[in-house]
């Protein structure tokens, strides 16, 4: 006979709220019903993500040139605008950068274009532009290869933005990009073999969660590479009803906007906490500052290598309040930048130019600068996207470039926040 | 099949109400068929392997019983022992083997050069999911028939679902064969109270692991994925907290999903984690974290590698002393000491084929050795002394030690480790800011929870009843609404690796 456990007398093994369990019932049962409360309240003030960091007075602004669309800052619609069967010209522009080159502050929707759209008008031929919030120069690089596994890049403008380098590796939805040819393109040097592997490492992550390759997969052929092992049981069902609550229940397919908003409060939540604020001095962190430099070095490399001329200049930020960041840092890396290409430049080969556009736009032209919010560093005005349109373009004609055409001819741009 | 995901949760609830309410042949029936579903959704083919390794040692137990002869009674256990060994050998420890054996040739002077072949065949072999755990499971049966703790179990079906129940299959706790069949065939109904302490379960181990141990996860990926040499000694410390955190959250989530789950079926185990950083000794805190596995350790390594042989002791329960279990037998101070790098050694490579699984269970050997050492001293100092300044102790030690489990190789182990007693490197900064001030939320929150829960059972009699349901509720919402937000097979388990 089994012998009785006598851990069966052992009152941690028994917990449970015996006779009186129907006040805890109670509280389980309003527990889940103010927390679907608390969903519903979360819902109606929930945040776009890629919006949030452009602050209260700025919005994205999308542009398209004789008739095409020329800039995305999402990875989902890097696609649609470096398009693969559109007609790739001898003098080939791609321009990369962060929210600075696809947001307006104090957006005008009947008269404002973004800077890439001013440099087209300018040169008479699409400036594409690729620009995500906050991107990082290993980001870039990883853009520049995916650029090239479709269309030939002739000419790259890559702006230098000092903050970004803060930034570390790449964020989650590169895996959108993904493909062998790109994977055999990065591997052929050190950074990039690194950003290959934490590509495969967000394929690897997106897999797990569904939000990967396998989300487009059809279920049914999903179920067959279950039957083949190639996936588990366990992937194919939870695809199943993941797109069976999201199809039928909205407040399931807004979950990550949720959660979104909730990492937003909390983030807000610690600037309050520890007063932190926009003109916050932040200091460089050293691990990100040298990977993102080394990608710098790298991408120039590869530029050199392909034969793509490369227009690099420090960014604009406003110079009627003090910045936020460390002088004794910040110029100092200016400096390198440009010897970096000086030295490029003296040794010959391909064609590289250097401009420092931190005072290009004037005070003027950014946000208000006064208490009531939190003060925009990173995004001018209209006025302001015109001026370094027009300086870029000028800048790429230095290059080779086209000639200067018709500005203007461009009536297709849709304004959205 | 993973607990935090959509699947498992229709799962548990198409399949409790069957348990519960259904006759003995279903609910036997949907236990078992349960469990094995539940294995196959990881993968079907490897259902097979858990079934055979199952069937042979439940056969072995029965021949065992059975025979009165000393030396069929042993070829059976060690036929039951080899078999299960090899097993957990071939696929958890061969590939690690065969590098380790080539890391010494290279050492040797020797280039030993792997064939393509042999080199696909290693790429072949897949770790069966949870193999560590239920090869514990099983094999702890064999040992108890053999000393005869328990009698063998007549029907291999009951068996079976004792090894393959899913609430305990593939991240344990680690159970006795008492512990789990006389509740499969003495099924006792929950009681409505034992249903709604289930439930809560549930959901406080989902709100652990969703919301705490996966959004903690990239902050502390990202710093064991930066160089060792870079690191500053701040950051070390704080990497070796928010990663023990991470495990924590992250394994006693796990843990309590699985009691939970068990707990509404009307299936008692006993708990896994005890507030284990709050230990004020290295002995106390295994006493407190991952309890069925240390003391299943004790029961069939460390103390029959003392000499102790097998105690007529059927339930390993807390590990009360590690020492105790000799029946007052002497022992040498060398065998003592012996033994307990031995077991943990062995310990550590039980977590993972990898050195630095090996280093993390002798840094705990290291610890409990010089709690051993000092003990006598600090017995004089008075009891609120001993405790604080043992605490303050233990933690920062047991939370170096996971730089151990977490570091990818020994050599940025080793680096770490002397990082954070490398003071020239305290102005050095490298992981993400919110690093920082997680880690310090975490340590300061454990404490003023640890001291919250140390009165509970006091407030629950003193909190009236109208403050304490509706605090009660407002925290359940809490939780409800984060991991409804989070739900997804973000991460597997980390204890599934093992």
């Amino acid at each position: 006979m089994m012998e009785v456990s006598p851990a069966r007398h052992d009152s941690a093994y028994w917990r449970s709220y015996g006779d009186a369990w129907r006040w805890p019932a109670a509280a389980l049962a309003a527990g889940f019903a103010l927390g679907f409360a608390l969903l519903v309240w979360t819902d109606a003030r929930r945040i776009v993500p890629d919006e949030v960091g452009l602050g209260v007075e700025t919005w994205a602004q999308p542009a398209s040139y004789l008739g095409r669309r020329i800039n995305a800052w999402r990875l989902e619609d890097y696609s649609t605008v470096y398009d693969i069967e559109a007609p790739a010209s001898s003098g080939e522009v791609l321009w990369v950068g962060n929210s600075q080159l696809h947001a307006i502050n104090q957006l005008n929707r009947k008269r404002d274009q973004v800077a890439p759209f001013h440099a087209s008008s300018a040169l008479g031929q699409p400036v594409y532009c690729l620009s995500l919030p906050n991107a990082n120069v290993q980001e870039h690089l990883a853009t520049l290869h995916w650029a090239m596994t479709r269309r030939p890049v002739r000419y790259l403008v890559l702006p230098m933005v000092f903050d970004k380098l803060r930034n570390d590796g790449l964020r989650p939805g590169f895996e959108r990009l993904a493909s062998p040819a790109l994977s055999a393109r990065l591997a052929t040097r050190p950074q990039g073999k690194r950003l290959e592997g934490e590509l495969a490492d967000l394929q690897r992550a997106a897999k797990a969660t569904g939000t990967g390759t396998n989300s487009q997969t059809p279920l049914a052929q999903l179920s067959m590479s279950a039957v083949l092992h190639e996936v588990s049981l366990q992937e194919v069902s939870e695809r199943a009803l993941e797109d069976g609550l999201a199809s039928r229940w909205g407040l399931w397919q807004r979950r990550p906007l949720l959660w979104s908003t909730v990492l937003n409060d909390a983030y807000v939540f610690r600037n309050w906490l520890l007063g932190i604020k926009a003109t916050s001095k932040r200091p460089m962190l050293p691990v990100p500052f040298e990977n993102n430099m080394a990608a710098f070095d790298e991408l120039l490399d590869v530029a050199a290598a392909e034969g793509i001329a490369v227009l690099v200049y420090i960014a604009p930020i406003r110079q009627d309040v003090e910045p936020p960041y460390i002088m004794a840092e910040y110029r100092p890396w200016k400096a390198a930048v440009a010897r970096n290409i000086a030295g490029r430049q003296a040794k010959g080969g391909a064609k590289l130019a250097f401009a420092d556009l931190d005072q290009l736009v004037p005070a003027g032209l950014w946000g208000t600068a006064d208490d009531s919010h939190d003060i925009d560093f990173m995004h001018f005005q209209g006025k302001g996207h015109e001026i370094l349109g027009g300086k870029v373009a000028q800048l790429l004609q230095d290059l080779g470039v086209g000639a200067p055409a018709q500005a203007g001819t461009n009536a297709n741009a849709v304004v959205g926040r | 099949m993973l607990f935090n995901s959509l699947t498992y949760l229709v799962f548990l609830l198409a399949l409790a109400p069957l348990v519960v309410f259904g006759p003995k042949w279903l609910r036997n029936g949907v236990l078992l068929f349960g469990s094995l579903t539940f294995y196959a959704f990881w993968r079907i083919d490897f259902t097979g392997l858990v079934v055979f390794t199952a069937f042979v040692d439940w056969f072995g137990a029965r021949r065992i019983a059975a025979s009165t002869s000393v030396t069929v009674r042993r070829a059976w256990l060690a036929l039951s022992v080899v078999m299960n060994l090899s097993v957990l050998c071939f696929f958890k420890y061969f590939k690690f083997a065969v590098g380790s054996g080539l890391s010494l040739a290279h050492l040797l002077g020797l280039e030993v050069q792997l064939t393509d072949g042999f080199r696909t065949f290693l790429d072949t072999i897949v770790l069966p999911l949870g193999i560590s755990f239920y090869t514990f499971h099983s094999l702890s049966y064999v040992f108890d028939v053999y000393r005869g703790v328990v009698a063998p179990v007549p029907r291999f079906r009951d068996f079976l679902t004792y090894v393959m129940f899913w609430t305990q299959l593939v991240a344990g706790p680690i159970l006795r064969t008492a512990q789990v069949v006389p509740q499969l065939v003495d099924y006792r109904r929950p009681s409505r109270g034992e249903v709604v302490y289930g439930l809560e379960e549930i959901v406080q181990g989902l709100f652990k692991k969703l919301v705490i141990a996966d959004q903690l996860a990239p902050l502390i990926d990202y710093g064991y994925s930066l160089p060792a040499g870079k690191l500053g000694t701040l950051d070390v410390w704080v990497l070796a907290f928010g990663f023990g955190f991470q495990i924590y959250f992250d394994f006693s989530g796990y843990s309590q999903i699985a009691l939970g789950s068990a707990r509404i079926m009307g299936f008692h185990f006993p708990p896994n984690f005890n507030w284990p950083y709050l230990a004020s000794s290295p002995r106390e805190f295994w006493r407190r974290w991952h309890i069925s596995l240390s003391s299943w350790i004790r029961d069939y390594l460390y103390v029959p590698l003392l000499g102790g042989g097998f105690q007529k002791r059927a339930i390993g329960g807390t590990v009360s002393a590690f020492d105790a279990e000799l029946g007052g037998r002497p022992v040498s101070e060398f065998r003592r000491t012996a033994a307990l790098f031995a077991t943990w050694f062995i310990m550590g490579l039980w977590h993972g084929a990898n050195w630095t699984f090996a280093l993390w269970g002798l840094w705990h050997a290291g610890l409990i050795f010089g709690h051993r050492l000092i003990e006598p001293l600090s017995g004089r100092l008075p009891e609120w002394v001993r405790r604080a300044g043992g605490w303050a102790v233990t933690l920062p030690l047991v939370m170096l030690g996971w730089v151990f489990f977490r570091a990818q190789t020994v050599p940025d182990a080793l680096q770490m480790i002397a990082t954070a007693f490398d003071v020239t490197r305290l102005p050095t900064r490298v992981i993400r800011e919110n690093t920082y001030l997680i880690a310090f939320v975490l340590t300061a929150g454990m404490l003023v929870a640890g001291a919250a829960a140390r009165t509970a059972r006091a407030a629950r009699q003193t909190i009236p009843d109208w403050l304490r349901y509706p605090l009660q509720a407002g925290v359940t919402a809490v939780m409800v609404a984060g991991v409804f937000m989070t739900l997804r097979q973000a991460k597997s388990f980390i204890y599934f690796q093992f």
